[in-house]
């Protein structure tokens, strides 16, 4: 009899399942996958929170990208306009009337700050429902506050999905220039195109007669580095009775005959190949000594090959920036062998901090939105020797209202003088607004890979997930008819039993 | 019976397919996330106060059901013990019996099968130890407790736990001092399922709202909205007792979302919607849901071998009755042939009482001038 019970129990079971299309429907039948199933829900929740929110997040980037690039587009349209009002053709008159259009140009970019989307104005921080650039006693204010409002998109990360408009207003940088020219040597290593202060060695053609009479044309194309043409001189087709190199005071190529009678470099087609290295010449002494190459710092330079360091052990410096002080230490953990070590070490030593070649690429220059000093550390005279100690100076800062307002006045009081600076802090600004276009466009990359992981997350979740709490169908059905088959199969055993009794025979 | 309770406690808390507290506070958490991308927007505010009061009426209503199945077995424990004690009373009147007619030597067999059956259904219920006396009456023994003595009782009763707190009811003999210990039977059964599982279960969901409302409150309480500071997100300590604080529950323009009161800041939003990401605390590196989710768990656990348990019982039982049958029971084909054979004997002495009765028949017929 309970065998009846156990198989209808069964049959029920499978049925419930094949109804439900669910494993299992209370805890019991399974207490551990109804844990996980639980847990990989809670999970799935929290990613669509997370997929809802950076979707949200998208659309904010997006928004606060397409603005700043308008923005940027009306700061280049005004830069134009000061260009053209600053020539000699202009006057006061065609000033008068730019002076209008600058006016407009303003209120533009006025407009366009004070976006608000989705309900928020995105360009005032956390002051969100106040027109955050407002004009105010005739210039422009800004109303909202430094805040930036963030979206959870993962449970440690969260992006920001607006830009204060404070940003706007100090668009200034402080820094120390190196005050130390900073020459390299030519090495082998020495890119051709850090040449001539950094205009390069223009590929092409050159013909290379030695002290015994040989020629070889020496093409220079494709070639990189101060090796490769040496190396091309060295090994000539047909070979020449030579030895290029870099001299000894690191500064140019000589090339020494082996044989006594004159050597000559002459540049061919028309090229400047040699030229460019400083060795198209002509010598009867076996000796071509070339001319200066001037190379510039690069991120590659080795720090023992620029002349003013030369013998001179970098221990470290000192920055002092927004109330920190902060020692770079150049020795330890290794000493510093390129700039690039020495500017990596720097920026990762100090928080804030900006470390690059400057324009001219013959110094180094650090660089930040706050002010800084730096100085040497302890009785070594690093900073001195860097010519990086001092305060920073700072440029700026500019406000890109400020700036242009002072052109729009500038323009107004017929001042062409004044609009030499405008410019320049046209350019400053336009500078930053690209930084921060570039952040925002970090933060759309950002957008788009955490959109990817919680796609991929989401997939896998939901793959687990059914894997637990699904049945297989098949599987169920399968069993299910096996179940019946036993459970008829007990019922007839039974009645077959039941019916076996000597009843029926008296 | 403890199976069955944490079966009905399994429905109760309807995981992991129904919507349960799991789902409410899924639903909880989502409503601040969705607020925290919308800080600006009042309508959001709204739907956290409501989302909050969907969460903790569940948790009422989980825990209102929890508490009906104690009252149950509270209900069930008196009424078994009435059971108990009406057994008893037979049993008593019976020994009274059993004793006066046996006194005459004459065995009440009818009796004493009465009183058997009524000792095999008081052993359902509490486990008991019996012995017969040379008089024939039976004692009965509960714990080592003579509670039944030739035809006097001593009556099991249920008192109100100790301390105002306890709702449970505690059974005693007797007016005795201490509550019985009991170990196995049906009465066993409910008493365990009350003050062990059903103990637990509410214990953890406590937990679980309690470390809810402190960590929200937490958060909250540092909160600013341009119409206050400092509120308590949420009053109680249980599941029973938490709700939406009565201020914000009133004007949820107090629900905070930012530590400055600044319109469109988010961070205390941000921070109290990752609470269901993050470990409840150090040494607990499980979250919020996860700490549900193990209580889910415990009683799926507990009901599971609960039920493995009642199943292998059920087996024993099953075939220790087999047993008995087969000593105190009848063979049917057995007494089939017996019967048959009776009756058959019976036949023939009813023929023999045939041939008697013609024999006489005979004899009566026979002519007057024959003697």
């Amino acid at each position: 009899m309970r065998n009846i019970f156990n198989s209808l129990e069964r049959l029920t079971e499978l049925q419930v399942q094949a109804g439900s299309n669910k494993r299992f429907q209370v805890p019991s039948d399974d207490p551990v996958s109804v844990m996980k199933v639980m847990g990989y829900k809670a999970l799935l929740k929290q990613n669509e929170n997370f997929a809802n929110n950076v979707v949200d997040a998208g659309m904010y980037i997006d928004t606060i990208d397409s603005t700043l690039r308008s923005v940027k587009d009306l700061l280049d349209s005004a830069k134009a306009i000061a260009l053209e009002q600053r020539s000699a053709t202009a006057t006061a008159e065609t000033r008068r009337v730019a002076s209008i259009e600058i006016k407009g140009m303003i209120s533009d970019v006025k407009d366009l700050l004070n976006i608000k989307f989705n309900g928020k104005y995105i360009f005032g921080g956390h002051r969100t429902q106040i027109e955050p650039f407002q004009e105010i006693g005739g210039a422009i204010r800004y109303q909202g506050d430094e805040g930036s409002v963030k979206f959870r998109v993962g449970p440690r990360r969260r992006i920001d999905v607006t830009i204060p408009g404070s940003r706007f207003l100090s668009m200034g940088e402080e820094y120390v220039d190196n005050s130390i020219t900073m020459s390299p040597d030519v090495t082998s290593d020495t890119l051709l195109s850090d040449l001539n202060n950094g205009d390069g060695v223009r590929a092409g053609r050159f013909q290379i007669t030695d002290g015994d009479g040989n020629t070889a044309v020496i093409d220079t194309t494709g070639a990189t580095t101060v090796r490769d043409v040496l190396d091309r001189i060295n090994h000539s087709v047909p070979p020449l009775n030579l030895i290029a190199g870099v001299t000894s005071s690191g500064d140019a190529i000589a090339i020494q005959s082996m044989g006594s009678g004159e050597i000559t470099v002459t540049d061919l087609d028309g090229g400047s190949a040699a030229a460019d290295l400083g060795i198209a010449k002509t010598s009867s002494g076996g000796l071509i000594v070339g001319d200066q190459l001037n190379p510039v710092l690069s991120e590659n330079t080795k720090l023992m090959n620029v002349d003013s360091l030369k013998g001179i052990i970098l221990h470290g410096i000192n920055v002092n920036i927004n109330g920190g002080s902060y020692h770079v230490d150049f020795i330890n953990p290794s000493y510093v062998q390129t700039v690039k070590d020495m500017l990596d070490r720097i920026m990762e030593a100090v928080p804030g901090l900006n470390a690059q070649i400057n324009e001219t690429r013959d110094g180094i220059v650090l660089s930040s939105e706050i002010p800084f000093s730096v100085g040497d550390s302890g009785s070594w005279s690093t900073a001195t020797d860097l010519g990086l100690d001092g305060e920073a100076i700072s440029h700026g800062p500019y406000s890109l209202f400020g700036t242009l307002e002072s052109l729009e006045n500038a323009l107004v009081s017929n001042d062409p003088e004044a609009l030499d600076d405008i410019i320049g802090e046209i350019d400053g600004v336009a500078k930053h607004l690209l930084e921060i276009v570039a952040e925002v466009g970090a933060r759309g990359k950002e957008v788009e890979i955490v959109t990817n992981r919680l796609e991929d997350d989401r997939t896998k979740l939901q793959r687990n997930l059914s894997s637990i709490e699904e049945i297989d169908l098949s599987d169920v059905l399968t069993r299910l008819s096996q179940a019946q088959v036993v459970y008829q199969a007990a019922l007839k055993t039974a009645s077959q039993i039941y019916q076996l009794s000597l009843l029926n025979f008296s | 019976m403890v199976s069955s309770t944490l079966s009905e406690v399994e429905s109760v808390l309807q995981e992991p397919n129904g919507s349960g507290l799991a789902d409410a506070i899924h639903g909880f958490f989502e409503a601040w996330n969705n607020l925290s991308v919308d800080p600006e927007n009042g309508s959001m505010r709204v739907a956290v106060v409501e989302a909050a009061n969907r969460l903790t009426e569940t948790f009422h209503s989980v825990d209102n059901a929890l508490e009906q199945i104690t009252d149950n077995l509270n209900n069930q424990i008196s009424a078994d013990v009435d059971k108990v004690n009406n057994i008893m009373k037979r049993i008593s009147d019976l020994n009274g019996q059993i004793v006066s007619v046996e006194s005459k030597d004459v065995t009440a067999n009818d009796m004493r099968d009465e009183r058997d059956r009524l000792l095999m259904e008081l052993s359902k219920i509490v486990k008991i130890d019996a012995k017969e006396d040379r008089f024939g009456s039976v004692d009965v023994y509960i714990n080592g407790t003579n509670v039944v003595h030739r035809t006097e009782v001593s009556y099991l009763e249920v008192v109100n736990g100790s301390d105002s707190n306890d709702t449970s009811l505690l059974i005693k003999i007797d007016k005795g001092d201490d509550p019985l210990e009991l170990e196995s039977g049906e009465l066993a059964g409910i008493v365990q399922a009350r003050d062990r599982y059903m103990k637990e279960v509410r214990a953890s969901l406590d937990h679980v709202a309690s470390v809810l409302i402190d960590r929200v409150n937490e958060l909250h309480r540092q909160g600013w909205t341009p119409q206050g500071s400092g509120y308590d997100f949420f009053e109680g300590d249980s599941a029973g007792t938490i709700s939406v604080a009565y201020v914000i529950k009133n004007n949820p323009g107090l629900v905070a979302t930012s530590y400055d009161g600044t319109v469109g800041d988010n961070s205390l939003a941000n921070d109290i919607a990752a609470l269901s990401e993050q470990a409840i605390s150090e040494d607990d590196r499980r979250t919020i849901n996860g700490l549900y989710d193990s209580v889910v768990a415990v009683v799926g656990t507990y009901s599971r071998t609960a039920k493995n348990m009642a199943a292998n019982q059920q087996l024993i039982c099953e075939n220790l009755d087999t047993k008995r049958e087969s000593i105190v029971g009848v063979n049917l084909d057995e007494e089939m042939v017996k019967l048959s054979q009776y009756q058959q004997s019976y036949q023939a002495a009813a023929r023999m009482v045939k041939v008697v009765e013609s024999l006489i028949q005979t004899v009566i017929d026979l002519p007057a001038g024959m003697y």
